[in-house]
């Protein structure tokens, strides 16, 4: 309620389109299919290390709950409050914003599934991923991690009894996990042994040091199985499941020391090492980072640094690329598309796969080679397979592999000349001019569009079309309803009409020559994709946006750009200007937002 | 392809797979023996298609008794004194704030509450099952089942800016807490059988509760310790954990050696859209022949589905088709894809029917909701709503008619039900914007 992405909304609205030829943007089948054929259940988990070990817990025992040092950190500077900017704009020639004092607050964040198989990935050696089965996580603000919208029900916890269950089995047989886990003599120390066993492993769990009351109370399992009778390893295996359970796995949690005050305070330091793990690696804090914050480092920028560094450069780092870009970028849908068969049948499996695999590759250029991130839209060279080549007109590469390839001289370049995007921003028998058109301004510019009105005709029948789709378009914008809207959209969509809804390369359309020529919002104009996609790179709002993208997900939660004293604005704006000064960088703009004051800062809730 | 030859080609879970059930009257016998509950149990189902009905070919052109059956509702001919049309309702509280017609009228579908227009902040209200839940869930080991074909689109928006929840839900627990869907039959007959061994001694069992408990109560004391360091928004996500944590226990702790029902064989995971929803059918009669629940709800699709319908002939998704701007063709479309819905409830009915119960049958002691987001799927209205009431309610429904309430009268789904969750014996209930039940029903 509280947000709007971006200063620059178009606000116009489209109030009554009758016309029979219109658009709804966005309204393809990438929106929300329903499963189809494809099963619609498939998971999206990180393809990053599996099994390894998480070392040093955050040692031992103490005393105080959630303990930690708490290390000097961002603080929450001053700044005179005041009213809240119009948010995030960065713009050329936009005054800053006024500080702020609100760090904001993120809400009880539950593990979302992503998050939940990465975590048993990493804290038990499992290749299982329950949550593939858990019910999708709803998205609010573009992102399935945002906090306010990770909801729970009986179902869920009907599942995580199921998901501790069999990985608590699991652990306790399979040896190469026991061993990690069980590291003294069970059945000749019994609880002793228990209890050592719970002491090594609650803390990586619970990511946080934990008390001894804390593992009192799970030893209450070991002394049950002794009243039952019954092995010591029978009272571990119900604490272990506990320890599962237990809302201190399930969500991450971050304490307020006054929750009803807003007096923002800082972070812990373990609750530092979560949010920057989670942020980088859809996972827990590994041994590196649970010391750093056990020596109270986290709060240090150059320590933080350090961490950003190692952290984007570990296999794990492909989480940024499935779920960071699978959201931004719509990667992920193109598991869930569904070209018809009939018009496309190149469309395949692994032309599908390759797809993929071409944008998560071109990703991993920006997040770990430091390929400016502007160059994702104009880089002269791509990631393709045989599957692939063959499908932009390339010669073959000679691998089933993605390998790198020249691009130059050739008519593609860049994320809007990618096959994935393509098709993702098309309908099921033909593109969408008016949807990738919007994608462009949603996802890459945070320019929003209104949603068309109710009583219009949003699909253009192949079979009744006359002239090409950029004339039945125009002709449509003859009702100036339509217009005010769709002379924003489709001009932008029409310039990549040499795509077809697969992302074949054509210059016929309906037997006529396509023209594709367009304009963006502001009148720019260019002719083809590449012109396209430099006037977008270089458009001063690309970088205000990623910033916004990346910053929503690091948090979990909308900038908050509504409430007076919010520091949001003020930082999105710094975050904005340095990720410009600094040619794009990924690195720089990570660790912008992770030493930024609302990623170290929070408060309770009046 | 024609209707029949994908209805002809189901296989089903009984086809292969037996559903090995006692003799209905031996779990009568259970019951009577213990509780006031009555001799035959009352069920509720709700079924949500997506994007509007085809109305031309839906709605019956008379009232009364003897309506010449319309051109969608022929899969529903032998079935006709089971079920009511009911015409002319409207849900007012699913107008979106500007546009969003999807969302909002999916989440108002049968809570009747207008959803707050967010992406972040979610509120809604309780849904009418959860209302039933409420009050006679207990009385099953699962409350209530919420069923579906399809989580959700992986990436984008849903809506219009309506979060992704109101496109997906249509039960709700409470104002903040969606109720999401199994998707997967496999985990649908888990959440049935699962953990139910009939050949557990009582020693055994007993055993396991105290174990079970042991669990149940470390992470109870664990979550409310916690919630006293957290603020109100966080606390409100721990109120659903709690609440999830008190359903898993009952479900543990009342699950009884001696079952009603013996777990028959897994289904098989499917990909191919009509046998999966077939094999939703069967689950859901498996469900309640069991007593496993009483309650269900199921979505054929999310709002705004955009599923593919080759085996009908028909290009192109759902949703797009139903923006048809009186083209004939979409029309035609449309039509087919109703057809296509329809005969799948006539499936459900038809199952629902044969299962004997004393002396009548689970068709005859059920009320099934049917209905869509919204009515046109071009115009997104949300008056004159496509209604089916089928089943007779254990007698309290009077079906085999066409009921038409006059537009000018605004009469209110809700009403209607306030109405069908009183067969069940809920009663004094309000929902959303209800006034009172309907009568005449």
């Amino acid at each position: 309620m509280k947000v709007l992405r971006g200063a620059a909304i178009i606000a116009v609205l489209c109030s009554a389109c009758t016309a029979t030829i219109a658009e709804a943007p966005g309204r393809n089948s990438s929106r929300d299919p329903a499963g189809g054929g494809s099963g619609g259940s498939g998971a999206t988990t990180t393809t990053g290390t599996t099994g390894t070990g998480t070392g040093t817990p955050p040692t031992g025992t103490t005393t105080g709950a959630g303990g930690g040092a708490t290390g000097g950190s961002g603080g929450a500077t001053g700044g005179s409050g005041g009213a809240a900017g119009t948010g995030g704009q960065g713009g050329t020639g936009t005054p800053p914003p006024p500080a702020g004092t609100d760090p904001g607050r993120i809400t009880l964040h539950r593990l979302n599934r992503v998050e939940y198989n990465n975590t048993v990935r990493d804290l038990l050696g499992t290749t299982r991923t329950p949550a593939d089965d858990f019910p999708i996580d709803d998205r609010g603000s573009g992102f399935d991690n945002i906090a306010d919208v990770l909801t729970l029900s009986p179902l869920h916890i009907d599942n995580y009894y199921s998901a501790a269950v069999a990985l608590v089995d699991e652990a306790l047989t399979v040896a190469a996990q026991r061993s990690k886990l069980v590291t003294c003599d069970l059945a000749a120390q019994g609880a002793t042994c228990a209890r050592k066993v719970l002491e090594a492993f609650v803390p990586l769990a619970w990511r946080r040091p934990v008390t001894s009351a804390e593992i009192d109370a799970l030893m209450a399992a070991v002394t049950l199985a002794g009243t039952q009778a019954d092995p010591v390893e029978q009272g571990l295996k119900m604490a272990l499941r506990t320890v599962l359970m237990s809302s201190n796995f399930i969500f991450r949690v971050e304490t307020d020391p006054s929750p009803t005050t807003a007096a923002p305070h800082p972070l812990e330091q373990y609750e530092i090492a979560s949010r920057l793990s989670y942020f980088l690696w859809s996972s827990m804090p590994d041994a590196d980072l649970f010391a750093a914050a056990k020596a109270g480092a986290l709060g240090q920028a150059s320590s933080l640094q350090t961490q950003v560094t190692r952290m984007l450069a570990s296999s794990k780092a492909a989480a940024l690329s499935d779920n960071f870009a699978g959201q931004w970028l719509y990667t992920r849908q193109i598991a869930d598309a569904t070209p018809d068969p009939k018009l496309f049948p190149a469309f395949d499996d692994s032309l599908r796969a390759a797809m993929k695999l071409e944008m998560e590759a071109m990703f991993r250029e920006v997040v770990v080679n430091g390929m400016a991130a502007d160059k994702l839209l104009t880089a002269d060279f791509t990631f393709a397979n045989d599957r692939l080549a063959k499908h932009y007109g390339l010669p073959a590469v000679g691998s089933a592999t993605p390998v790198k390839v020249s691009l130059a001289g050739t008519a593609r370049g860049g994320l809007l000349s990618q096959g994935g995007f393509l098709t993702v921003t098309s309908h099921q028998n033909r593109t969408s001019p008016t949807v990738r058109g919007k994608w462009v301004m949603n996802q890459l510019l945070c320019l929003t569009v209104p949603a068309p009105p109710p009583d219009v005709d949003t699909s253009i029948d192949p079979t009744k079309v006359t002239g090409t789709l950029r004339q039945q378009l125009e002709a449509h914008r003859t009702n100036p309803n339509c217009a005010v809207c769709h002379k924003n959209m489709d001009p932008i969509g029409l310039g990549l009409e040499n795509y077809d809804a697969i992302g074949s390369y054509r210059t016929i359309d309906n037997g006529l020559p396509i023209d594709s020529s367009g304009e963006l919002p502001d009148g720019r104009r260019f002719n083809g994709g590449p012109e396209l996609a430099n006037l977008v790179a270089a458009d001063v709002n690309f970088g205000r946006c990623m910033v916004e993208q990346l910053y929503t997900y690091a948090l979990g939660r909308a900038p908050d750009v509504a409430t007076a004293g919010h520091m949001d604005p003020a930082v999105l704006y710094g975050i904005t200007q340095s990720f410009r000064a600094n040619g794009h960088g990924f690195k720089d703009l990570v660790t912008q937002i992770a030493t930024s004051p609302t990623f170290l800062n929070r408060r309770g809730e009046p | 392809m024609s209707i029949h030859r994908i209805a002809g080609r189901r296989a089903f879970l009984a086809g292969g797979a037996a559903i090995v059930a006692l003799p209905f009257l031996e779990s009568i016998e259970l019951r009577t023996a213990s509780a006031q509950t009555p001799a035959a149990p009352r069920r509720l189902i709700y079924y949500y298609v997506p994007n509007g009905i085809h109305m031309a070919t839906f709605k019956p052109t008379a009232a009364g008794t003897a309506y010449p059956t319309p051109p969608m509702l022929m899969p529903l001919e032998a079935l006709k004194s089971d079920f009511s049309v009911i015409s002319g309702l409207e849900n007012v509280p699913a107008k979106p704030d500007g546009p969003g017609d999807h969302a909002s009228g999916t989440s108002a579908f049968i809570t009747c509450v207008h959803a707050l227009k967010s992406e972040t902040t979610i509120q809604l209200g309780i849904s009418v099952d959860q209302v039933a839940a409420k009050a006679i869930g207990t009385a099953t080991r699962i409350p209530s089942m919420q069923l579906g074909m399809s989580g959700g689109s992986t990436a984008g928006n849903c809506d219009s800016g309506y979060g992704c929840a109101y496109a997906r839900n249509i039960s709700w627990a409470d104002v903040t807490t969606p109720l999401p869907k199994l998707i997967d039959p496999v985990k649908v007959f888990d959440q049935i059988f699962a953990g139910v061994n009939p050949t557990e001694t009582a020693t055994a069992a007993a055993k396991r509760r105290a174990y079970d408990k042991s669990v149940l109560d470390a992470i109870t004391s664990d979550a409310k310790g916690l919630a006293l360091k957290l603020g109100r928004s966080d606390n409100l996500k721990l109120d659903q954990y709690l609440t999830g944590v008190r359903a898993l226990e009952t479900k543990l702790m009342t699950m009884t050696p001696v079952s009603q029902c013996m777990p028959g064989t897994k289904p098989a995971a499917t990909t191919d859209f009509p046998a999966k929803v077939a094999i939703m059918s069967d689950l859901m009669v498996m469900a309640m022949q069991c007593d496993a629940t009483r309650i269900i709800t199921f979505m054929l699709g999310n709002a705004i589905s955009g599923q593919t319908y080759p085996a009908l002939g028909i290009t192109g998704g759902h949703h797009d088709i139903s923006h048809h701007a009186n083209d004939p063709t979409k029309l035609s479309q449309l039509a087919t894809i109703g057809l296509w819905e329809i005969t799948q409830l006539a499936y459900l009915m038809n199952k629902m029917k044969a299962v004997t119960e004393g002396s009548s049958n689970m068709l005859y002691n059920s009320a099934i909701f049917f209905s869509s987001d919204i009515s046109d799927g071009n115009r997104h209205n949300h008056d004159d709503l496509p209604v089916i009431l089928a089943g007779s309610g254990g007698g309290a429904l009077k079906p085999g008619q066409h009921l038409i309430f006059p537009t000018n009268m605004h009469q209110k789904v809700s009403n209607l039900l306030l109405t069908m969750v009183g067969t069940a014996g809920v009663t004094n209930v309000t929902l959303g914007d209800s006034t009172g039940p309907l009568a005449g029903l």
